[in-house]
């Protein structure tokens, strides 16, 4: 037993500092390549009060905490690097309202995005941020990270639904951020500053999200294209030709191949494919019809499609999408994961050089991801000697940038994209970024080891 | 907080030599044009006046600019075309106004990735204009946006009409090319629509009212155009019934307008009489309240389908009439005599307040009726119009010529009011900003928590305190 951990027991009991090794354990990575590393102590409040008294005694203390929701994150953010107490949220699970009339839900920071999304959907309204991961990550870990998924495309990530937050700071002072209405220009967006900050400035305890009417029953249209190449330009022909349908996937051959199974069962020649979530199509088939018109039209039809207008039918499809990332692990013995962004239009660039890297350095590729926001999984694959995968994620960087992209769309930069940030931010910028840390965690004890 | 350094002749001399002598204005009407906006200077008992105006032509001018009053210690009121209505442009401090008047070009429209870059000084109908010509929309409408520079729209995060469906300014910024304080240049954001790299400091600037960082640069987000739209004027015999419906429309239909107007007899007969038009055909006798209601979409018959729906719930909620307007002619009608209220308070009465307080949809039949009450126990009248749809409403209190105390009772108006909206879980400004004119109120609806937050971000940015000083917390 650690003395931090017997400090915490004194002053918070053993309800709330957690003696379990196995959950010691759980807290010590996440889903990211970042090492694991064992926390001096595990505390899991159910209370903010509780939250508070924790970030007091560090501050006291000076001991690190790093808050942590599901662990399912993919940069490190919730690995304590530096030892010190982990603050899991996952027990502050309660979803405090919901009101349709308002178009508002309020939640604590452990409530799982799926239940929000179910919670939200028997009210008859509608919740859009949809990370892949949405039946285990927290929303806390969502505003955190900033999250995306595949509806960002049409409904922006979750920044854009954070209305307000309660949060504590190092030090243990809670405070209040944001709005309950859908606008408000009181003094300085913080809760903007929070929503990706990954737990360096301040641990939510409450969050307001912003809901909005349901739309129409979707359905899903898998187009099959010959090449990826013509799969991306498809991408492009459907933004400019007006279709904003409700996610727009990319699936490249490797991609395609690690979502085979039971429910999904691509066509052996298809080199790209994208899956199109379209607003109303189960109730209407020629939703359907338009998109692939207005692709004939245009000169770059797919060679083949799929609609899947039944829940069940486009559920399996899409849980095989959510699963590429752990079937890639699976496959291979080794796997680098990267999560860049680049203006939209250059995206079959960007394809285009993934290859490129990949074949130079005798590596395999994978690339899916959300092509409607130019945000691509790119990962790198091998089962022989990785050492191939750091020249290739500084290639990727490098040609990213130069696009005029940035290097993480959704994932974060945690501990493991920390060294390439001065590649993408002038020194001032990183400047800013250390002040405003330093100006709300003068010590740095709040997530150390993490962005900057 | 105060010790700054006055502007001496020879200071104005460093000045001309570092950036011109077109560029270095002082005098005597060029500076008081400079030391207001919109809002009544007798909000400020002391004057306050630029001992200069600088119009920086560029990123590099507005560098050397800062440089030079970060070691001066000389106050830098950015300012855009001063319609604010917080009197965020007004230099509190004396010192330097920048004007982005001269740094007024669009500098790409980039189709591909449907984005559009400005320097801060353009206008934003200019914008709307350059989005329309490449097949776009810029959705930032602000009303005042014929006038109105974005980089002043993106300081305020300026809301307007489409904030229901597109979001406020903020919402549609891609990237900035911000100066600091002390001069150092530096770009956060880029063309990607999405971006977790460092912390969100596109967002933090936008609505930060200049006093964080000068903005020299915005790219700004455009969407396709809906293939067809139209506007349906709701008339509902009082304001009770028409703010009633509102959230019914969304909870009901589950359509979501694209602009959600709310107009008062009151705000009605005031834009009515600017525009000089007489009684208008949907409302003979001027009593009613009147909702301006947007419905945009790619299919015709949908939207015909929704047009019908959501036209069929308001007359069962009460109003008199519904009237459809598809033609360009009509639907200018209708917003011109929306447009025209604001201008109008400010041309017709000499005593005013124009609050833009805003509350959750289900809360505004309550705030309505106490406004009602509180403008009845201190003798004043009320124009209320705005962004219903957001909750956000333009509470404007009006003092009539012959009241006794103008002054004492807006006061105690405006107080009565912001205690009301607190407790309706509301906040004090929904998109004026909260400037010079409302920093007095902040601490009422943030904890001093927050203000502490906020402080500090200020204190990070802008150590020495020469952006904008005296604006959104109090001293
Ligand atoms: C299979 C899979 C698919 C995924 N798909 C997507 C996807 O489509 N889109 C996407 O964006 N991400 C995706 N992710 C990444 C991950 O799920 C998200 O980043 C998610 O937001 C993390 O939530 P979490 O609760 O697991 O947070 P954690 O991993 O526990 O923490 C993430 C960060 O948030 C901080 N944090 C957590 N809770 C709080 C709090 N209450 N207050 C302050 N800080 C806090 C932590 O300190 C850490 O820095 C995926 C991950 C996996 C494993
Ligand atoms: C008739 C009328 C109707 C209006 N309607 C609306 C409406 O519908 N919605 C709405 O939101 N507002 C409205 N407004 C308010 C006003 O037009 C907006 O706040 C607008 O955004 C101000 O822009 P401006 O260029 O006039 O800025 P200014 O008034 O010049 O400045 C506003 C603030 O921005 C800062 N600023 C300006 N440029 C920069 C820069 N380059 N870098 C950093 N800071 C800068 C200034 O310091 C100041 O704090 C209306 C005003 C009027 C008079």
């Amino acid at each position: 037993m650690t003395d931090l951990h017997t400090l915490l027991l004194r002053e918070l009991g053993p309800e709330i500092v957690c003696s379990d090794e196995a959950l010691t354990r759980d807290c010590s990575h996440d889903e990211s390549e970042q090492a694991p590393a064992i926390p001096d102590a595990v505390v899991a409040p159910t209370d903010p009060l509780q939250v508070e008294t924790l970030l007091r005694l560090a501050a006291e203390h000076r001991f690190p905490v790093t808050p942590r929701g599901a662990g399912t994150g993919k940069s490190g953010g919730s690995v304590p690097v530096r030892g010190g107490a982990v603050l899991t949220l996952h027990r502050m699970d309660h979803v405090l309202e919901l009101d349709p009339e308002n178009l508002l839900a309020v939640v604590e920071p452990g409530v799982t995005c799926a239940r929000l999304q179910r919670d939200a959907e028997a009210a008859g309204v509608f919740y859009p941020p949809d990370p892949a991961s949405l039946e285990t990550c927290s929303l806390g870990g969502n505003v955190a990270e900033n999250a995306g998924g595949p509806r960002a495309f049409r409904y922006g990530v979750t920044r854009e639904y954070v209305l307000g937050l309660e949060a504590v700071r190092m030090g243990g002072e809670r405070f209040d951020v944001g709005h309950r209405p859908v606008k408000g220009v009181s003094g300085y967006d913080l809760a903007a500053l929070l929503t990706g900050s990954e737990g360096t400035l301040a641990v939510f305890t409450k969050l307001i999200f912003k809901l909005i009417p349901r739309p129409g029953e979707p359905g899903l249209l898998i187009l099959y294209f010959p090449g990826l190449q013509d799969a991306v330009r498809a991408v492009t022909v459907l933004v400019q030709r007006r279709f904003f349908p409700m996610a727009l996937e990319l699936l490249d051959r490797p991609s395609l191949e690690a979502a085979r199974g039971p429910g999904f069962a691509p066509p052996d020649d298809a080199g790209g494919a994208l899956f199109c979530e379209l607003e109303g199509l189960a109730g209407d088939e020629a939703i359907g019809r338009g998109v692939l018109d207005c692709l004939a039209d245009a000169g770059c039809p797919p060679s083949g499609f799929e609609l899947r207008r039944d829940p069940e039918g486009a559920g399996a499809a899409w849980d095989a999408r959510r699963d590429v990332s752990k079937r890639l692990k699976a496959r291979f013995a080794h796997k680098i994961s990267e999560d860049v962004a680049v203006p939209r239009a250059l995206l079959p660039e960007l394809v285009r050089n993934v290859g490129e890297i990949a074949d130079g350095l005798g590596l395999d590729s994978a690339c899916y991801g959300h092509a409607g926001d130019g945000n691509l999984h790119v990962n790198f694959l091998t089962d022989k000697d990785p050492q191939g995968f750091l020249a290739a994620v500084e290639r990727l960087f490098r040609i990213t940038l130069l696009l005029g992209g940035t290097l993480s769309g959704e994932h974060g930069i945690g501990t493991l994209k920390r060294r390439f940030l001065p590649a993408e931010h002038a020194p001032a910028a990183l400047a800013m970024f250390r002040a405003v840390k330093r100006a709300w965690d003068p010590l740095d004890l709040l997530n150390p080891g993490k962005i900057l | 907080m105060n010790d700054f350094a006055p502007l001496t002749p020879e200071l104005v001399a460093e000045l001309i030599c570092l950036l011109g002598e077109d560029r270095v204005h002082t005098d005597p009407d060029r500076l008081r044009a400079c030391s207001f906006d919109e809002v009544a200077p007798r909000f400020w008992k002391a004057p306050r006046t630029a001992e200069a105006v600088v119009t920086c032509r560029s990123t590099d001018e507005v560098s050397r600019l800062l440089a030079f009053a970060s070691g001066h210690r000389i106050p830098v009121t950015p300012r855009g075309a001063g319609t604010g209505l917080s009197g965020g442009a007004v230099p509190a401090h004396g010192g330097i106004v920048l004007s982005s008047e001269r740094m007024n070009r669009i500098l790409e429209v980039d189709a591909g990735n449907m984005t559009i870059t400005v320097q801060p000084g353009v206008i934003t109908s200019e914008i709307t204009a350059a989005a329309a010509e490449a097949g776009f929309l810029y959705a930032g409408d602000p009303c005042s946006g014929d006038a109105s520079c974005i980089g002043g729209n993106v300081a305020e995060n300026a809301g307007g009409n489409k904030v229901v469906k597109y979001g406020a300014t903020g919402a549609n910024v891609l990237a900035l090319e911000a100066v600091l304080a002390d001069g150092r240049v530096t770009r956060f954001g880029g063309k990607r629509q999405k971006d977790v790299t460092g912390l969100d400091f596109v967002h933090l600037l936008a609505g930060s009212e200049g006093t964080l960082a000068v903005i020299t640069e915005i790219t700004l987000r455009l969407v396709p155009w809906c293939a067809c739209s139209v506007d349906l004027l709701a008339c509902f015999p009082d304001t009770a019934s028409a703010v009633a419906f509102v959230p019914r429309i969304v909870r009901e239909t589950g359509i979501l307008p694209a602009a959600l107007e709310l107009m008062d007899p009151t705000a009605l007969a005031l834009g009515r009489r600017y525009l000089r038009a007489g009684a208008s055909p949907e409302d003979p006798d001027g009593t009613g309240t009147h909702l301006i209601i947007q419905l945009e979409g790619n299919h015709e018959e949908l939207l015909d389908t929704e047009l019908e729906t959501v036209g069929g719930l308001a007359l069962g909620a009460g109003a008199r009439q519904v009237y459809v307007a598809s033609h360009r002619h009509a639907r200018e009608r209708l917003w011109r005599l929306r447009k025209a209220i604001p201008e109008a308070v400010m041309a017709f009465y000499e005593w005013y307040s124009k609050e833009d307080v805003v509350v959750p949809l289900s809360e505004i039949p309550a705030l309505i009726d106490e406004v009602g009450d509180l403008c009845r126990d201190l003798g004043l009248r009320c124009a209320t119009f705005g962004h219903v749809g957001d909750g956000n409403l333009h509470v404007n209190l009006l003092a009539p010529a012959e009241h006794p105390d103008p002054e004492g009772s807006l006061e105690r108006a405006r107080l009565r009011l912001y205690a009301h909206v607190k407790e309706h879980g509301g906040t004090l400004s929904g998109e004026h900003g909260i400037g010079l004119k409302r920093r007095g109120y902040i601490d009422l609806f943030l904890d001093p928590a927050q203000l502490d937050l906020i402080r500090r971000v200020k204190a990070a940015f802008d150590p020495a305190g020469i952006l904008n000083p005296g604006k959104i917390v109090p001293e």
